[in-house]
């Protein structure tokens, strides 16, 4: 990958993560050493390949089936109010 | 005798709990006993439960007195903490995951769980499985018991040390680019990584969806065919997962053997006593009448940029639900914004290898790079399925080694792109979603152990198992 292209600002906004400026820095250090992993896949040519899997998904009937009941649904949320993940309030 | 049962395969405690040599009761308590001495030095737990292991005992020894009980009830044994185990933690050694109970179980606990087997507890692991040294758990770092100065392998380090020290019979781990082999490697233990699709994923904490598959590390290769079948099977809730006939190893003329051996993947960086013991497997097999074959993989040095490419990029799309909101850790630190929650809650939760391989697998779908990296990488794949298909017309099996060095000293193996490398064996398997069997194969220096690896065609971990036990009879 072109190292000088790794926009390491963008990538930790797409990626969601709140990163300190030195881990800034230090993965985009990281990222642009890492990538040279990557360099063997530039020369492979653009191609048609058709690799046939062996056997089809096997896809389950559309029925209903056993699901969490809303409980257990719950019991790892953070925070919850009447049977809801509760959130900070973010809509005036 | 406690130190002798703790020794024993698990094919002997499924024969000495039939004969009432001991009680499933008394084998998981030699076994908690035993953890007890060895965690303070190995730490390969990072849950257990004494009292639910010898409660689940306590059942396993009514069903033995039946009759009829399956295989492996009553079988102590150990599993990765990124396997979902009702009511019980599973962290995946994140803090994004401190203290979140599954409201469900996983397939493969389900099914072993059934059998009757003993859980004594939840193994350490690289955090989501994201490692080769167990080094990158959030709560601990786990020792390789044959030396404690070295790492035991990852991602499932705790999986491998564990059965190592004697503190499980047999362990379940799970293997994305060789985390089951690699711990069995550095361990000197028997590791299988089955074909994509022999066990079901519904359960496992997602790292690399095409990549990811659980299997058994024992002690034997025929402990290992054993707890593969009780795990094996289509399973409706991983439309992925199929049957595929049974795994069992049966007697082989070694004579009618072909054996492929790639010379591409002999680089300066695999260590010269990993090449000896390679070299001295292959003479093992030729020594017993096996042909061996000089078969090709152009693209075989492609394999690793493909992996860390592809496994990156999914890492990044399964590691999205972890967002502070229904599950898992948030943050305390955040305004009232639902965007801050989720990148605080992010930032604080993963740790440092974590979120780089979430940040590679971003660049590596971002707008720009994706036709150029990750369709490439695809291509890549396919191309060396193709290989991989022409090498298996030539061969029946291929051999290599399962890892460059023997176990490397923890802390060695800070810079990133140097324990990346270490993958370089193992992560065809995963692309081609081919079954690897790590088995060992001689010592090296310090009488650590080296190890070998198997790969065949899909669906022939039979054949591995059979071959494996006769470079087990060979390596004694």
């Amino acid at each position: 990958m072109n190292e000088k292209n790794i926009n390491i600002e963008k990538l930790s906004l797409l990626a969601k993560l709140q990163l300190s400026e030195d881990e800034k820095a230090s993965l985009e250090n990281d990222l642009k050493r890492i990538v040279t992993l990557a360099d063997d896949l530039l020369s492979v040519e653009n191609q048609l390949l058709f690799h046939e899997e062996d056997e089809g998904i096997e896809l389950r009937e559309d029925t209903e089936g056993k699901s969490l009941s809303r409980d257990s649904a719950l019991k790892n949320a953070p925070d919850t109010f009447e049977g809801f993940i509760a959130v900070p309030k973010f809509l005036n | 005798m406690m130190d002798e049962m703790i020794s024993r395969s698990l094919c002997e405690h499924v024969e000495a709990l039939r004969n009432k040599e001991y009680s499933a009761v008394e084998l998981a308590g030699a076994f908690l006993k035993r953890m007890e001495e060895a965690e303070p030095s190995i730490g390969a737990y990072l849950w257990s439960s004494p009292e639910m292991a010898l409660e689940s005992a306590a059942l396993a020894d009514k069903r033995l007195a039946l009759g009829n009980a399956p295989l492996l009830c009553g079988i102590p044994m150990s599993l990765k903490d990124n396997i979902s185990t009702k009511d019980i933690p599973t962290t995946c050694a994140s803090r994004m995951l401190e203290g979140y109970i599954p409201p469900y179980s996983a397939t493969v606990w389900e099914k072993l769980s059934d059998e009757g087997c003993v859980l004594l507890g939840k193994t350490n692991m690289d955090e989501f499985a994201m490692g080769s040294c167990n080094e990158n758990s959030a709560f601990a770092v786990t020792k390789n018991p044959l030396d404690t100065s070295r790492s035991p392998g990852g991602s499932s380090g705790g999986s491998g040390a564990s059965v190592a020290a004697g503190e499980a019979v047999f362990s379940i781990g799970s293997d994305t680019g060789g985390s089951v082999r690699t711990p069995a490697a550095y361990c000197g233990l028997v590791g299988m990584k089955p074909t994509y699709g022999r066990v079901s994923r519904y359960g496992l904490v997602a790292f690399a969806s095409s990549f990811d598959q659980i299997g058994p590390i024992t002690r034997t290769v025929k402990d290992n065919a054993t707890v593969l079948c009780a795990i094996s099977g289509a399973d409706k809730r991983d439309s992925q997962s199929r049957n595929g006939g049974s795994a069992m190893p049966c007697d082989i003329d070694p004579k009618k053997l072909r054996v492929g051996i790639c010379e591409e993947f002999m680089s300066d960086g695999v260590s010269e006593q990993v090449k000896n013991a390679h070299r001295k497997a292959a003479d093992a097999l030729l020594g017993m009448g096996a042909q061996i074959v000089q078969v090709k993989l152009p693209n075989i040095n492609r394999a690793l940029g493909a992996y860390y490419v592809i496994s990156s990029a999914e890492a990044s799309s399964n590691l999205a639900r972890f967002d502070g909101i229904r599950y898992g850790y948030r943050t305390k630190n955040a305004s009232a914004d639902m965007d801050d929650i989720y990148k605080m809650s992010r930032q604080e939760g993963f740790g440092r290898e974590v979120k780089r391989r979430i940040m590679l697998g971003t660049h590596a779908l971002s707008e720009g790079f994706r036709d150029e990296y990750y369709k490439k990488a695809l291509l890549a794949k396919a191309l060396l399925k193709e290989d991989l298909e022409k090498a298996f017309s030539e061969c029946d099996l291929i051999l290599s080694p399962t890892v460059p060095s023997a176990a490397p000293v923890l802390g060695s193996l800070e810079d990133p792109l140097r324990a990346y490398m270490t993958d370089v064996f193992s992560v065809p398997a995963n692309i081609a979603g081919i079954p690897a069997l790590a088995l060992p194969f001689g010592t090296g220096e310090g009488g650590l152990p080296l190890s070998v690896q198997l790969m065949g065609r899909k669906f022939s971990e039979s054949l591995l198992y059979s071959v494996g036990l006769l470079l087990e009879g060979g390596n004694k």
